[in-house]
């Protein structure tokens, strides 16, 4: 069980099987006779037919792909900080979330030094904001 | 540690308040009335940079720059044939400081045949800005002369006849489905790749029909059989209307400027000033007009008016069409 | 066609100190823009349109392609040293250019990439100046079938980027038309798989999705290595290679170049099609094919010579028909119109000189991206040193800046982290990420003409074969995925034995 083709292959799986019945369920539109959901249903029903190909793979073990190693306790928090950062632009705007997320994201990934951990996130945050904004004259989210 | 730490909190609390003053001045209250504007204007254009409907936004946002003291700033939102845009300025507040172009098709179209959060109920309408018919052409070789030999010929072979749009469900589509329901006609649509991409598919002979806006198609090597519009295009006078063809059929693209509805009537007021005076500037006609634009001023009022009848009209076609949601 | 005497008479009214100073300016922003992940030829076009209203005709010319040139070669840059194609166009690139780059030679893949690029651009600008009627008058025949069977064939590329598995390949590709489907339908308008958000009705962005599925895994998976460096760096001394050295390419270089004038030219394909299917094709040729994908010269020339040769190739039907090539080109022609140009049939035996001009500006434009791009090449690649705690957040920042710019969408960050993170978990369980992105790229297209196609031949699927051109693509298709399996299996023979 400890087989990843055989976990994929079901995923996949069940991911083609939702999506055909997804797209089956689409609405054809007056006078064409090609409904929405066709074109979706035809890559579904291949994906299906790929799933069960990966799924007949890891039975028969063709290659012993062993489920793969992460290093969770630096992945999962810089995982989080990255969604939380997409999130937080909306209500803090650019530059308030950006020197959060560089100082919390360089703090995860081993940076000690205080000096860096305060200078860097602003020189290039406000590096970035200004060529952005002033130099090319595109605005970011405020 | 303990140092290290407390002043890493300090380092952090200083560049947020670093931050929030840099910010701060886009969020400072606005006073309103007399003194409006008193700092920068956002004007949304719900398609990409570049694309006429944002060319024409700027040369009236540079226009109006000067005139009201103030930048205005253009900011493009496209996608999902401006339904994204319309649908992120009606969230704007109404204070002046939110701007809109609002295009025929995303606001009179969309919202009765799209999963589109907005109405046309949700902005006040400032001016229109510039209107242009929709061509109906075929390939140049083509047998057909005049809308009433292809009507004919479409009658005799139903499903034969194809035609392009620049896309789904746009004001092009609607029209030709809307066409093909009054004259009892079974037409074929293949999607083009925008405007310029239906119009080289009737120019290859890949389609036998299309329905596009007047900038991509004046001056190509097609023939044009008709235009939407009451009266002929400036830009091919030699193209007969719908109407002088006996066909029921009066529509346009448009676009014009709106602000999110509940914004003070002074506002408008001011800003439907500079509307009028740029429409009415010839550097800003100029640009317009080179783009095969043709300026086409309305007041706030008639304007109104106007999308409050197309709106009903075509919440009555989309339904007769099928293409609701 | 081509008159002589007015080429001659273009190129005196073009090289005046004035109108060079402009394409410098325009290719050294185009640099700027190309460079930024997210920011694209495109949009530094589109940003500086509305400076060019008083500027004359030339200087105006002088600036946009300029920014064209310099924008469509600088993209291989963030491509080559941080796995992050500055422009969809460059896609193809990272495969080469980023293995090349880590194992210590990134100053040789950035001198590679911007030699291509130059004679991409140049050669298509010539054939621009030579063939543009003839040329501009045979992409009219490419109809929806045509479209579809290119389509298909840049899908046959999956079959050659696929390492490992081609199964898991294939669900990739598919997986990535899958996401293409979200939105409005092409047939109808109608709302597609968007779980009601208005923004799913724009679909997925194609340039946040490929940052966040390339750059965001990356970084993400580099999270788990943290040690000084971003990647190895060798000495950056030998940017050019040696004429000799180069010498090899030349018929690689000169494919790529071919196609991307070509595919360039066809409304609606673009740079990124030209890349894939020229990187397909090299890599069918090579006698090193296995070399493919872990840092191959040839990977690098044939994209970056058909990436640029697009240049060309998209003026050529916007001059000859007054249809774009392809996005840029689209921007352009607004450019151009407000200028009072209206191109269309009657521009080039109207008003030839205004033609040539524009040639001359590119080869001129040409010309400097080559000097900034060589210096830059041992420049850039000292960035590289930029110890990892530093470099993933900032790439990270510099992901969503960009990403944010192209439609100014918050919504569009949040796809690029959640196509990250997905790609994250694809890599890990042995999903290569190319066939995911070539679906992406290569779903709207295929629909779109696949419809259009059956609907116009009562759906009978034959109109595919039957057509004349149509069908040479699908036959060519079907030799390429041929040679490309024969090729995989008796490349991983000789591993065996």
């Amino acid at each position: 069980m400890k087989n990843q083709d055989v976990i994929v292959g079901a995923l996949s799986l069940v991911l083609a099987v939702l999506g055909m019945v997804a797209s089956s369920s689409l609405p054809t539109q007056g006078t064409s006779n090609v409904s929405a959901g066709f074109y979706p249903l035809l890559l579904f029903i291949l994906l299906g037919l790929c799933s069960l190909g990966i799924l007949w793979r890891g039975f028969k073990k063709v290659e012993r792909n062993v489920f793969p190693s992460f290093k969770w306790t630096r992945i999962i928090p810089f995982i989080l900080l990255i969604i939380f950062y997409a999130f937080s632009l909306n209500w803090a705007g650019f530059l308030i979330s950006t020197l959060i997320f560089m100082v919390t994201a360089m703090r995860i990934l081993g940076e000690h030094k205080l000096w860096k951990l305060a200078g860097i996130p602003l020189l290039s945050t406000f590096a970035i904001y200004i060529t952005f904004v002033h130099l090319f004259q595109i605005t970011l989210p405020s | 540690m303990k140092l290290s730490r407390w002043l890493t909190f300090c380092g952090l609390g200083i560049m947020l308040l670093v931050a929030a003053g840099c910010s701060g001045e886009t969020s400072s209250e606005s006073a309103g009335g007399s003194n409006y504007p008193n700092k920068s204007i956002n004007l949304i254009v719900p398609f990409p940079s570049g694309d006429g409907t944002d060319l024409v936004s700027r040369a009236f946002a540079k226009y109006a720059e000067e005139e009201l003291g103030q930048p205005v700033v253009v900011n493009n939102k496209p996608g999902g044939g401006g339904s994204i845009g319309h649908a992120e300025a009606s969230k704007q507040k109404a204070d002046g400081y939110n701007m809109l172009t609002g295009s025929s098709g995303a606001m009179t179209i969309k919202p009765y045949a799209g999963d589109v959060p907005y109405s046309y109920e949700d902005f006040t309408p400032v001016g229109q800005m510039v209107e242009v018919p929709i061509v109906i052409a075929v390939n140049e070789s083509s047998e057909f002369e005049s809308l009433n030999a292809l009507v004919k010929h479409a009658k005799e072979n139903p499903g034969e006849v194809t035609y392009s749009t620049p896309a789904a469900g746009s004001s092009q589509h609607v029209l030709m489905e809307h066409f093909a329901s009054q004259n009892d006609l079974e037409l074929k649509h293949v999607p083009g790749e925008g405007g310029n991409g239906a119009v080289s598919s009737v120019m290859g002979g890949h389609v036998d029909v299309v329905a596009v806006g007047a900038p991509p198609i004046a001056g190509k090597d097609v023939k044009k059989l008709a235009v939407t519009t009451e009266e002929r295009s400036e830009f091919m006078p030699e193209v007969p209307t719908f109407k002088e063809q006996d066909f029921e059929i009066d529509s346009s693209l448009w676009f014009g400027l709106f602000v999110p509805s509940g914004t003070p009537e002074d506002i408008v007021a001011q800003l439907e000033e500079s509307l009028k005076k740029a429409s009415e500037d010839s550097d800003v006609k100029e640009e317009w007009k080179n783009l095969n634009l043709s300026p086409a001023y309305l007041n706030s009022e008639d304007f109104q008016k106007k999308i409050e009848n197309i709106a009903n009209e075509n919440k009555q076609i989309v339904k007769e069409i099928g293409l609701t949601k | 066609m081509a008159n002589l005497e007015q080429l001659i008479s273009a190129l005196a009214t073009v090289a005046t100190p004035l109108t060079i100073a402009w394409i410098f300016l325009g290719v050294v922003i185009g640099i700027l823009f190309g460079a930024a992940p997210g920011l694209t030829a495109t949009t530094g076009v589109a940003i500086f349109t509305p400076v060019t209203f008083y500027l004359p005709f030339q200087v105006s010319m002088a600036l946009l392609l300029g920014i064209f040139a310099g924008g469509f070669y600088a993209g291989s840059i963030p491509a080559i040293l941080i796995k992050t194609p500055g422009a969809p166009g460059n896609a193809a690139t990272i495969l080469d250019g980023y293995p090349m780059a880590q194992s210590g030679k990134p100053g040789q893949a950035l001198g590679y990439s911007v030699i291509a690029s130059w004679f991409g651009g140049t050669l298509s600008a010539f054939i621009l100046m030579l063939l543009a009627p003839t040329v501009g008058a045979f992409t009219l025949k490419f109809g929806p079938p045509e479209y579809f069977a290119l389509g298909i064939l840049g899908l046959a590329c999956v079959a050659g980027v696929s390492e490992g598995s081609l199964l898991k390949g294939a669900a990739g590709a598919l997986f990535g038309m899958i996401l293409a489907t979200i939105g409005m339908d092409p047939i109808a308008g109608l709302s597609r798989f968007t779980f009601g958000s208005t923004y799913l009705m724009g679909g997925v962005a194609l340039i946040p999705a490929l940052i966040g599925l390339f750059a965001v895994s990356e970084v993400l998976s580099k999270t788990e290595i943290v040690s000084e460096g971003f990647g190895k760096l060798g000495k950056v001394k030998n940017v050019l290679p040696k004429f000799k050295e180069f010498w090899i390419y030349k018929w690689t270089m000169l494919k790529g170049a071919l196609m991307g004038s070509f595919i360039g030219a066809l409304p609606g394909t673009g740079p990124t099609i030209a890349s894939w299917i020229s990187y397909n094709e090299a890599k069918r040729a090579s006698k090193q094919s296995d070399k493919f994908g872990k840092g191959s010269e040839e990977g690098i020339i044939a994209s970056e010579s058909a990436n640029n040769a697009v240049t060309g190739g998209a003026l050529l039907p916007l001059l000859t028909l007054g249809i774009p090539g392809d996005t840029v080109t689209a921007v352009l022609l607004g450019a151009l119109m407000i200028k009072g140009v209206t191109p269309g049939p009657t521009l080039i035996t109207d008003n030839y000189s205004l033609v040539a001009e524009i040639l001359w500006i590119l080869v001129i434009a040409n010309v400097f991206l080559l000097i900034v791009g060589i210096l830059g090449s041992k420049l850039f690649p000292k960035l590289l040193k930029t110890p990892m705690p530093i470099m993933l957040p900032l790439i990270i920042v510099m992901c969503v800046t960009g990403g944010y710019a192209v439609n100014n969408s918050v919504f569009d960050v949040k796809v690029i982290m959640f196509l990250g993170v997905l790609g994250f978990f694809f890599m890990k369980f042995g999903f290569p990420i190319p066939p995911i992105v070539l679906g992406l790229v290569l779903g709207p297209i295929i629909e779109k003409n696949l419809i259009g196609s059956l609907v116009t031949s009562d759906m009978n699927p034959l109109i595919f074969v039957t057509r004349p051109i149509s069908g040479t693509i699908l036959a060519l298709t079907v030799l390429f995925v041929y040679f490309i399996t024969k090729q995989g299996k008796s490349n991983s023979d000789a591993g065996a034995s």
